[in-house]
């Protein structure tokens, strides 16, 4: 092969993305950072001294009405650092976002009130009212939560964010 | 006679306890919503998707998509309503005047509406100053039950009639009827 032919070295260079894609790919299905979901719902609980504290249980059924807490979880299960992680998480049908609920250690959050199109903090986030006129938008109004992780993820580390919404 | 109106809101697993109803009875009118909210059984789901990099080259993945259902909501409504059925002499069908020796009719319409199941449903009523209980005069959905404990839903203790509706599967109506003599 005459490696000075530019269509070889270009023929070249195909393969040698194509086997990186490959790679990378093979990466994906094991899963090189995982990301699990879970819903759950505060119980109060009474000891036998009368005493009440809130618990935390996985959500099975949940009654209109009431708050579900999700914690979203990214462990680095792979042996390269995770870098630029970004979660878009949309708010579960029947349900609304509860206001300044979400939260997360070296995140950044923004919301979207267009369906994950455009994102931006709370206080930039603007709708067009029923009279016309642009207004900061509600919470209520927020169609998809976005954690930018602002720091890399090691191998065998894990980090995690929550919020929470109301069951309508 | 309606003096009050009240909302009662329990969840299917909370159940009702006796003593909340039997405090909340004398206000004689119960009244509840019709349950509202996301339709009992409906899935609800989240799928979250998480984009990063390994080694500059852009991944995503998707999360396992968690799923609970949302359970039902189970209102019980009570209204009671009275009515003098007997004035112990002439008149035998309501409305009597409310003489010494008349007796009184309360029905009470349990409604429990929604889905779901209101567990350990115990109706209770006192029996008012001034009068006296017409022994065996509860009555379950036109069934006359008797005043002893344990055998059948109703009792009669104290000051107190009972009917144990158990746990209690909606929508579904009971109606409660008991006498009472006015001294």
């Amino acid at each position: 092969m005459n490696i000075t032919n530019p269509k070889a070295i270009a023929s070249i260079l195909m393969s040698v993305l194509l086997l990186v894609n490959q790679a990378a790919s093979a990466v994906q299905e094991s899963g090189p950072i995982q990301l699990t979901s879970n819903a759950e719902v505060e119980i109060i609980k009474t000891d036998a001294s009368g005493k009440q504290s809130i618990k935390r249980e996985l959500a099975t059924e949940v009654v209109p009405g009431k708050d579900v807490i999700y914690t979203l979880t990214f462990k680095n299960v792979g042996t390269s650092s995770g870098n630029d992680i970004v979660i878009n998480n949309p708010i579960p049908e029947h349900t609304i976002y509860k206001s300044g609920s979400a939260s997360g250690s070296d995140t950044r959050i923004s919301f979207s009130v267009d369906g994950g199109q455009n994102f931006a903090p709370p206080e930039q986030l603007t709708v067009t009212g029923a009279d016309g006129n642009t207004r900061t938008a509600k919470a209520s109004e927020y169609t998809t939560i976005r954690w930018r992780y602002t720091k890399p993820l090691q191998p065998g580390k894990k980090s995690s964010v929550e919020f929470r919404v109301v069951l309508q | 006679m309606k003096t009050a109106l009240t909302r009662l809101n329990l969840d299917a697993r909370g159940g009702l306890a006796g003593p909340m109803l039997a405090a909340l009875l004398p206000l004689l009118l119960l009244q509840t919503g019709q349950a509202q909210g996301t339709p009992a059984g409906t899935a609800i789901s989240n799928q979250v998707a998480m984009d990063f990099e390994i080694a500059s080259i852009p991944q995503q993945t998707l999360s396992n998509i968690d799923v609970f259902t949302v359970q039902g909501l189970i209102d019980v409504s009570i209204s009671k309503s009275a009515a003098v059925i007997s004035d112990g002499q002439s008149c035998n069908s309501a409305p009597c005047d409310p003489v010494p020796g008349a007796t009184i009719r309360y029905t009470l319409q349990v409604d429990v509406s929604g889905t779901g199941i209101a567990e350990n449903l115990l109706i209770t009523d006192s029996i008012p100053a001034n009068t006296h209980y017409t022994p065996s005069s509860i009555t379950l959905d036109s069934s006359t039950l008797t005043d002893g404990p344990g055998d059948d839903p109703g009792s009669f203790s104290g000051n107190l009639v009972s009917v144990d509706l158990g746990n209690t599967s909606g929508p579904a109506n009971f109606v409660i009827t008991l006498d009472v003599t006015i001294n």
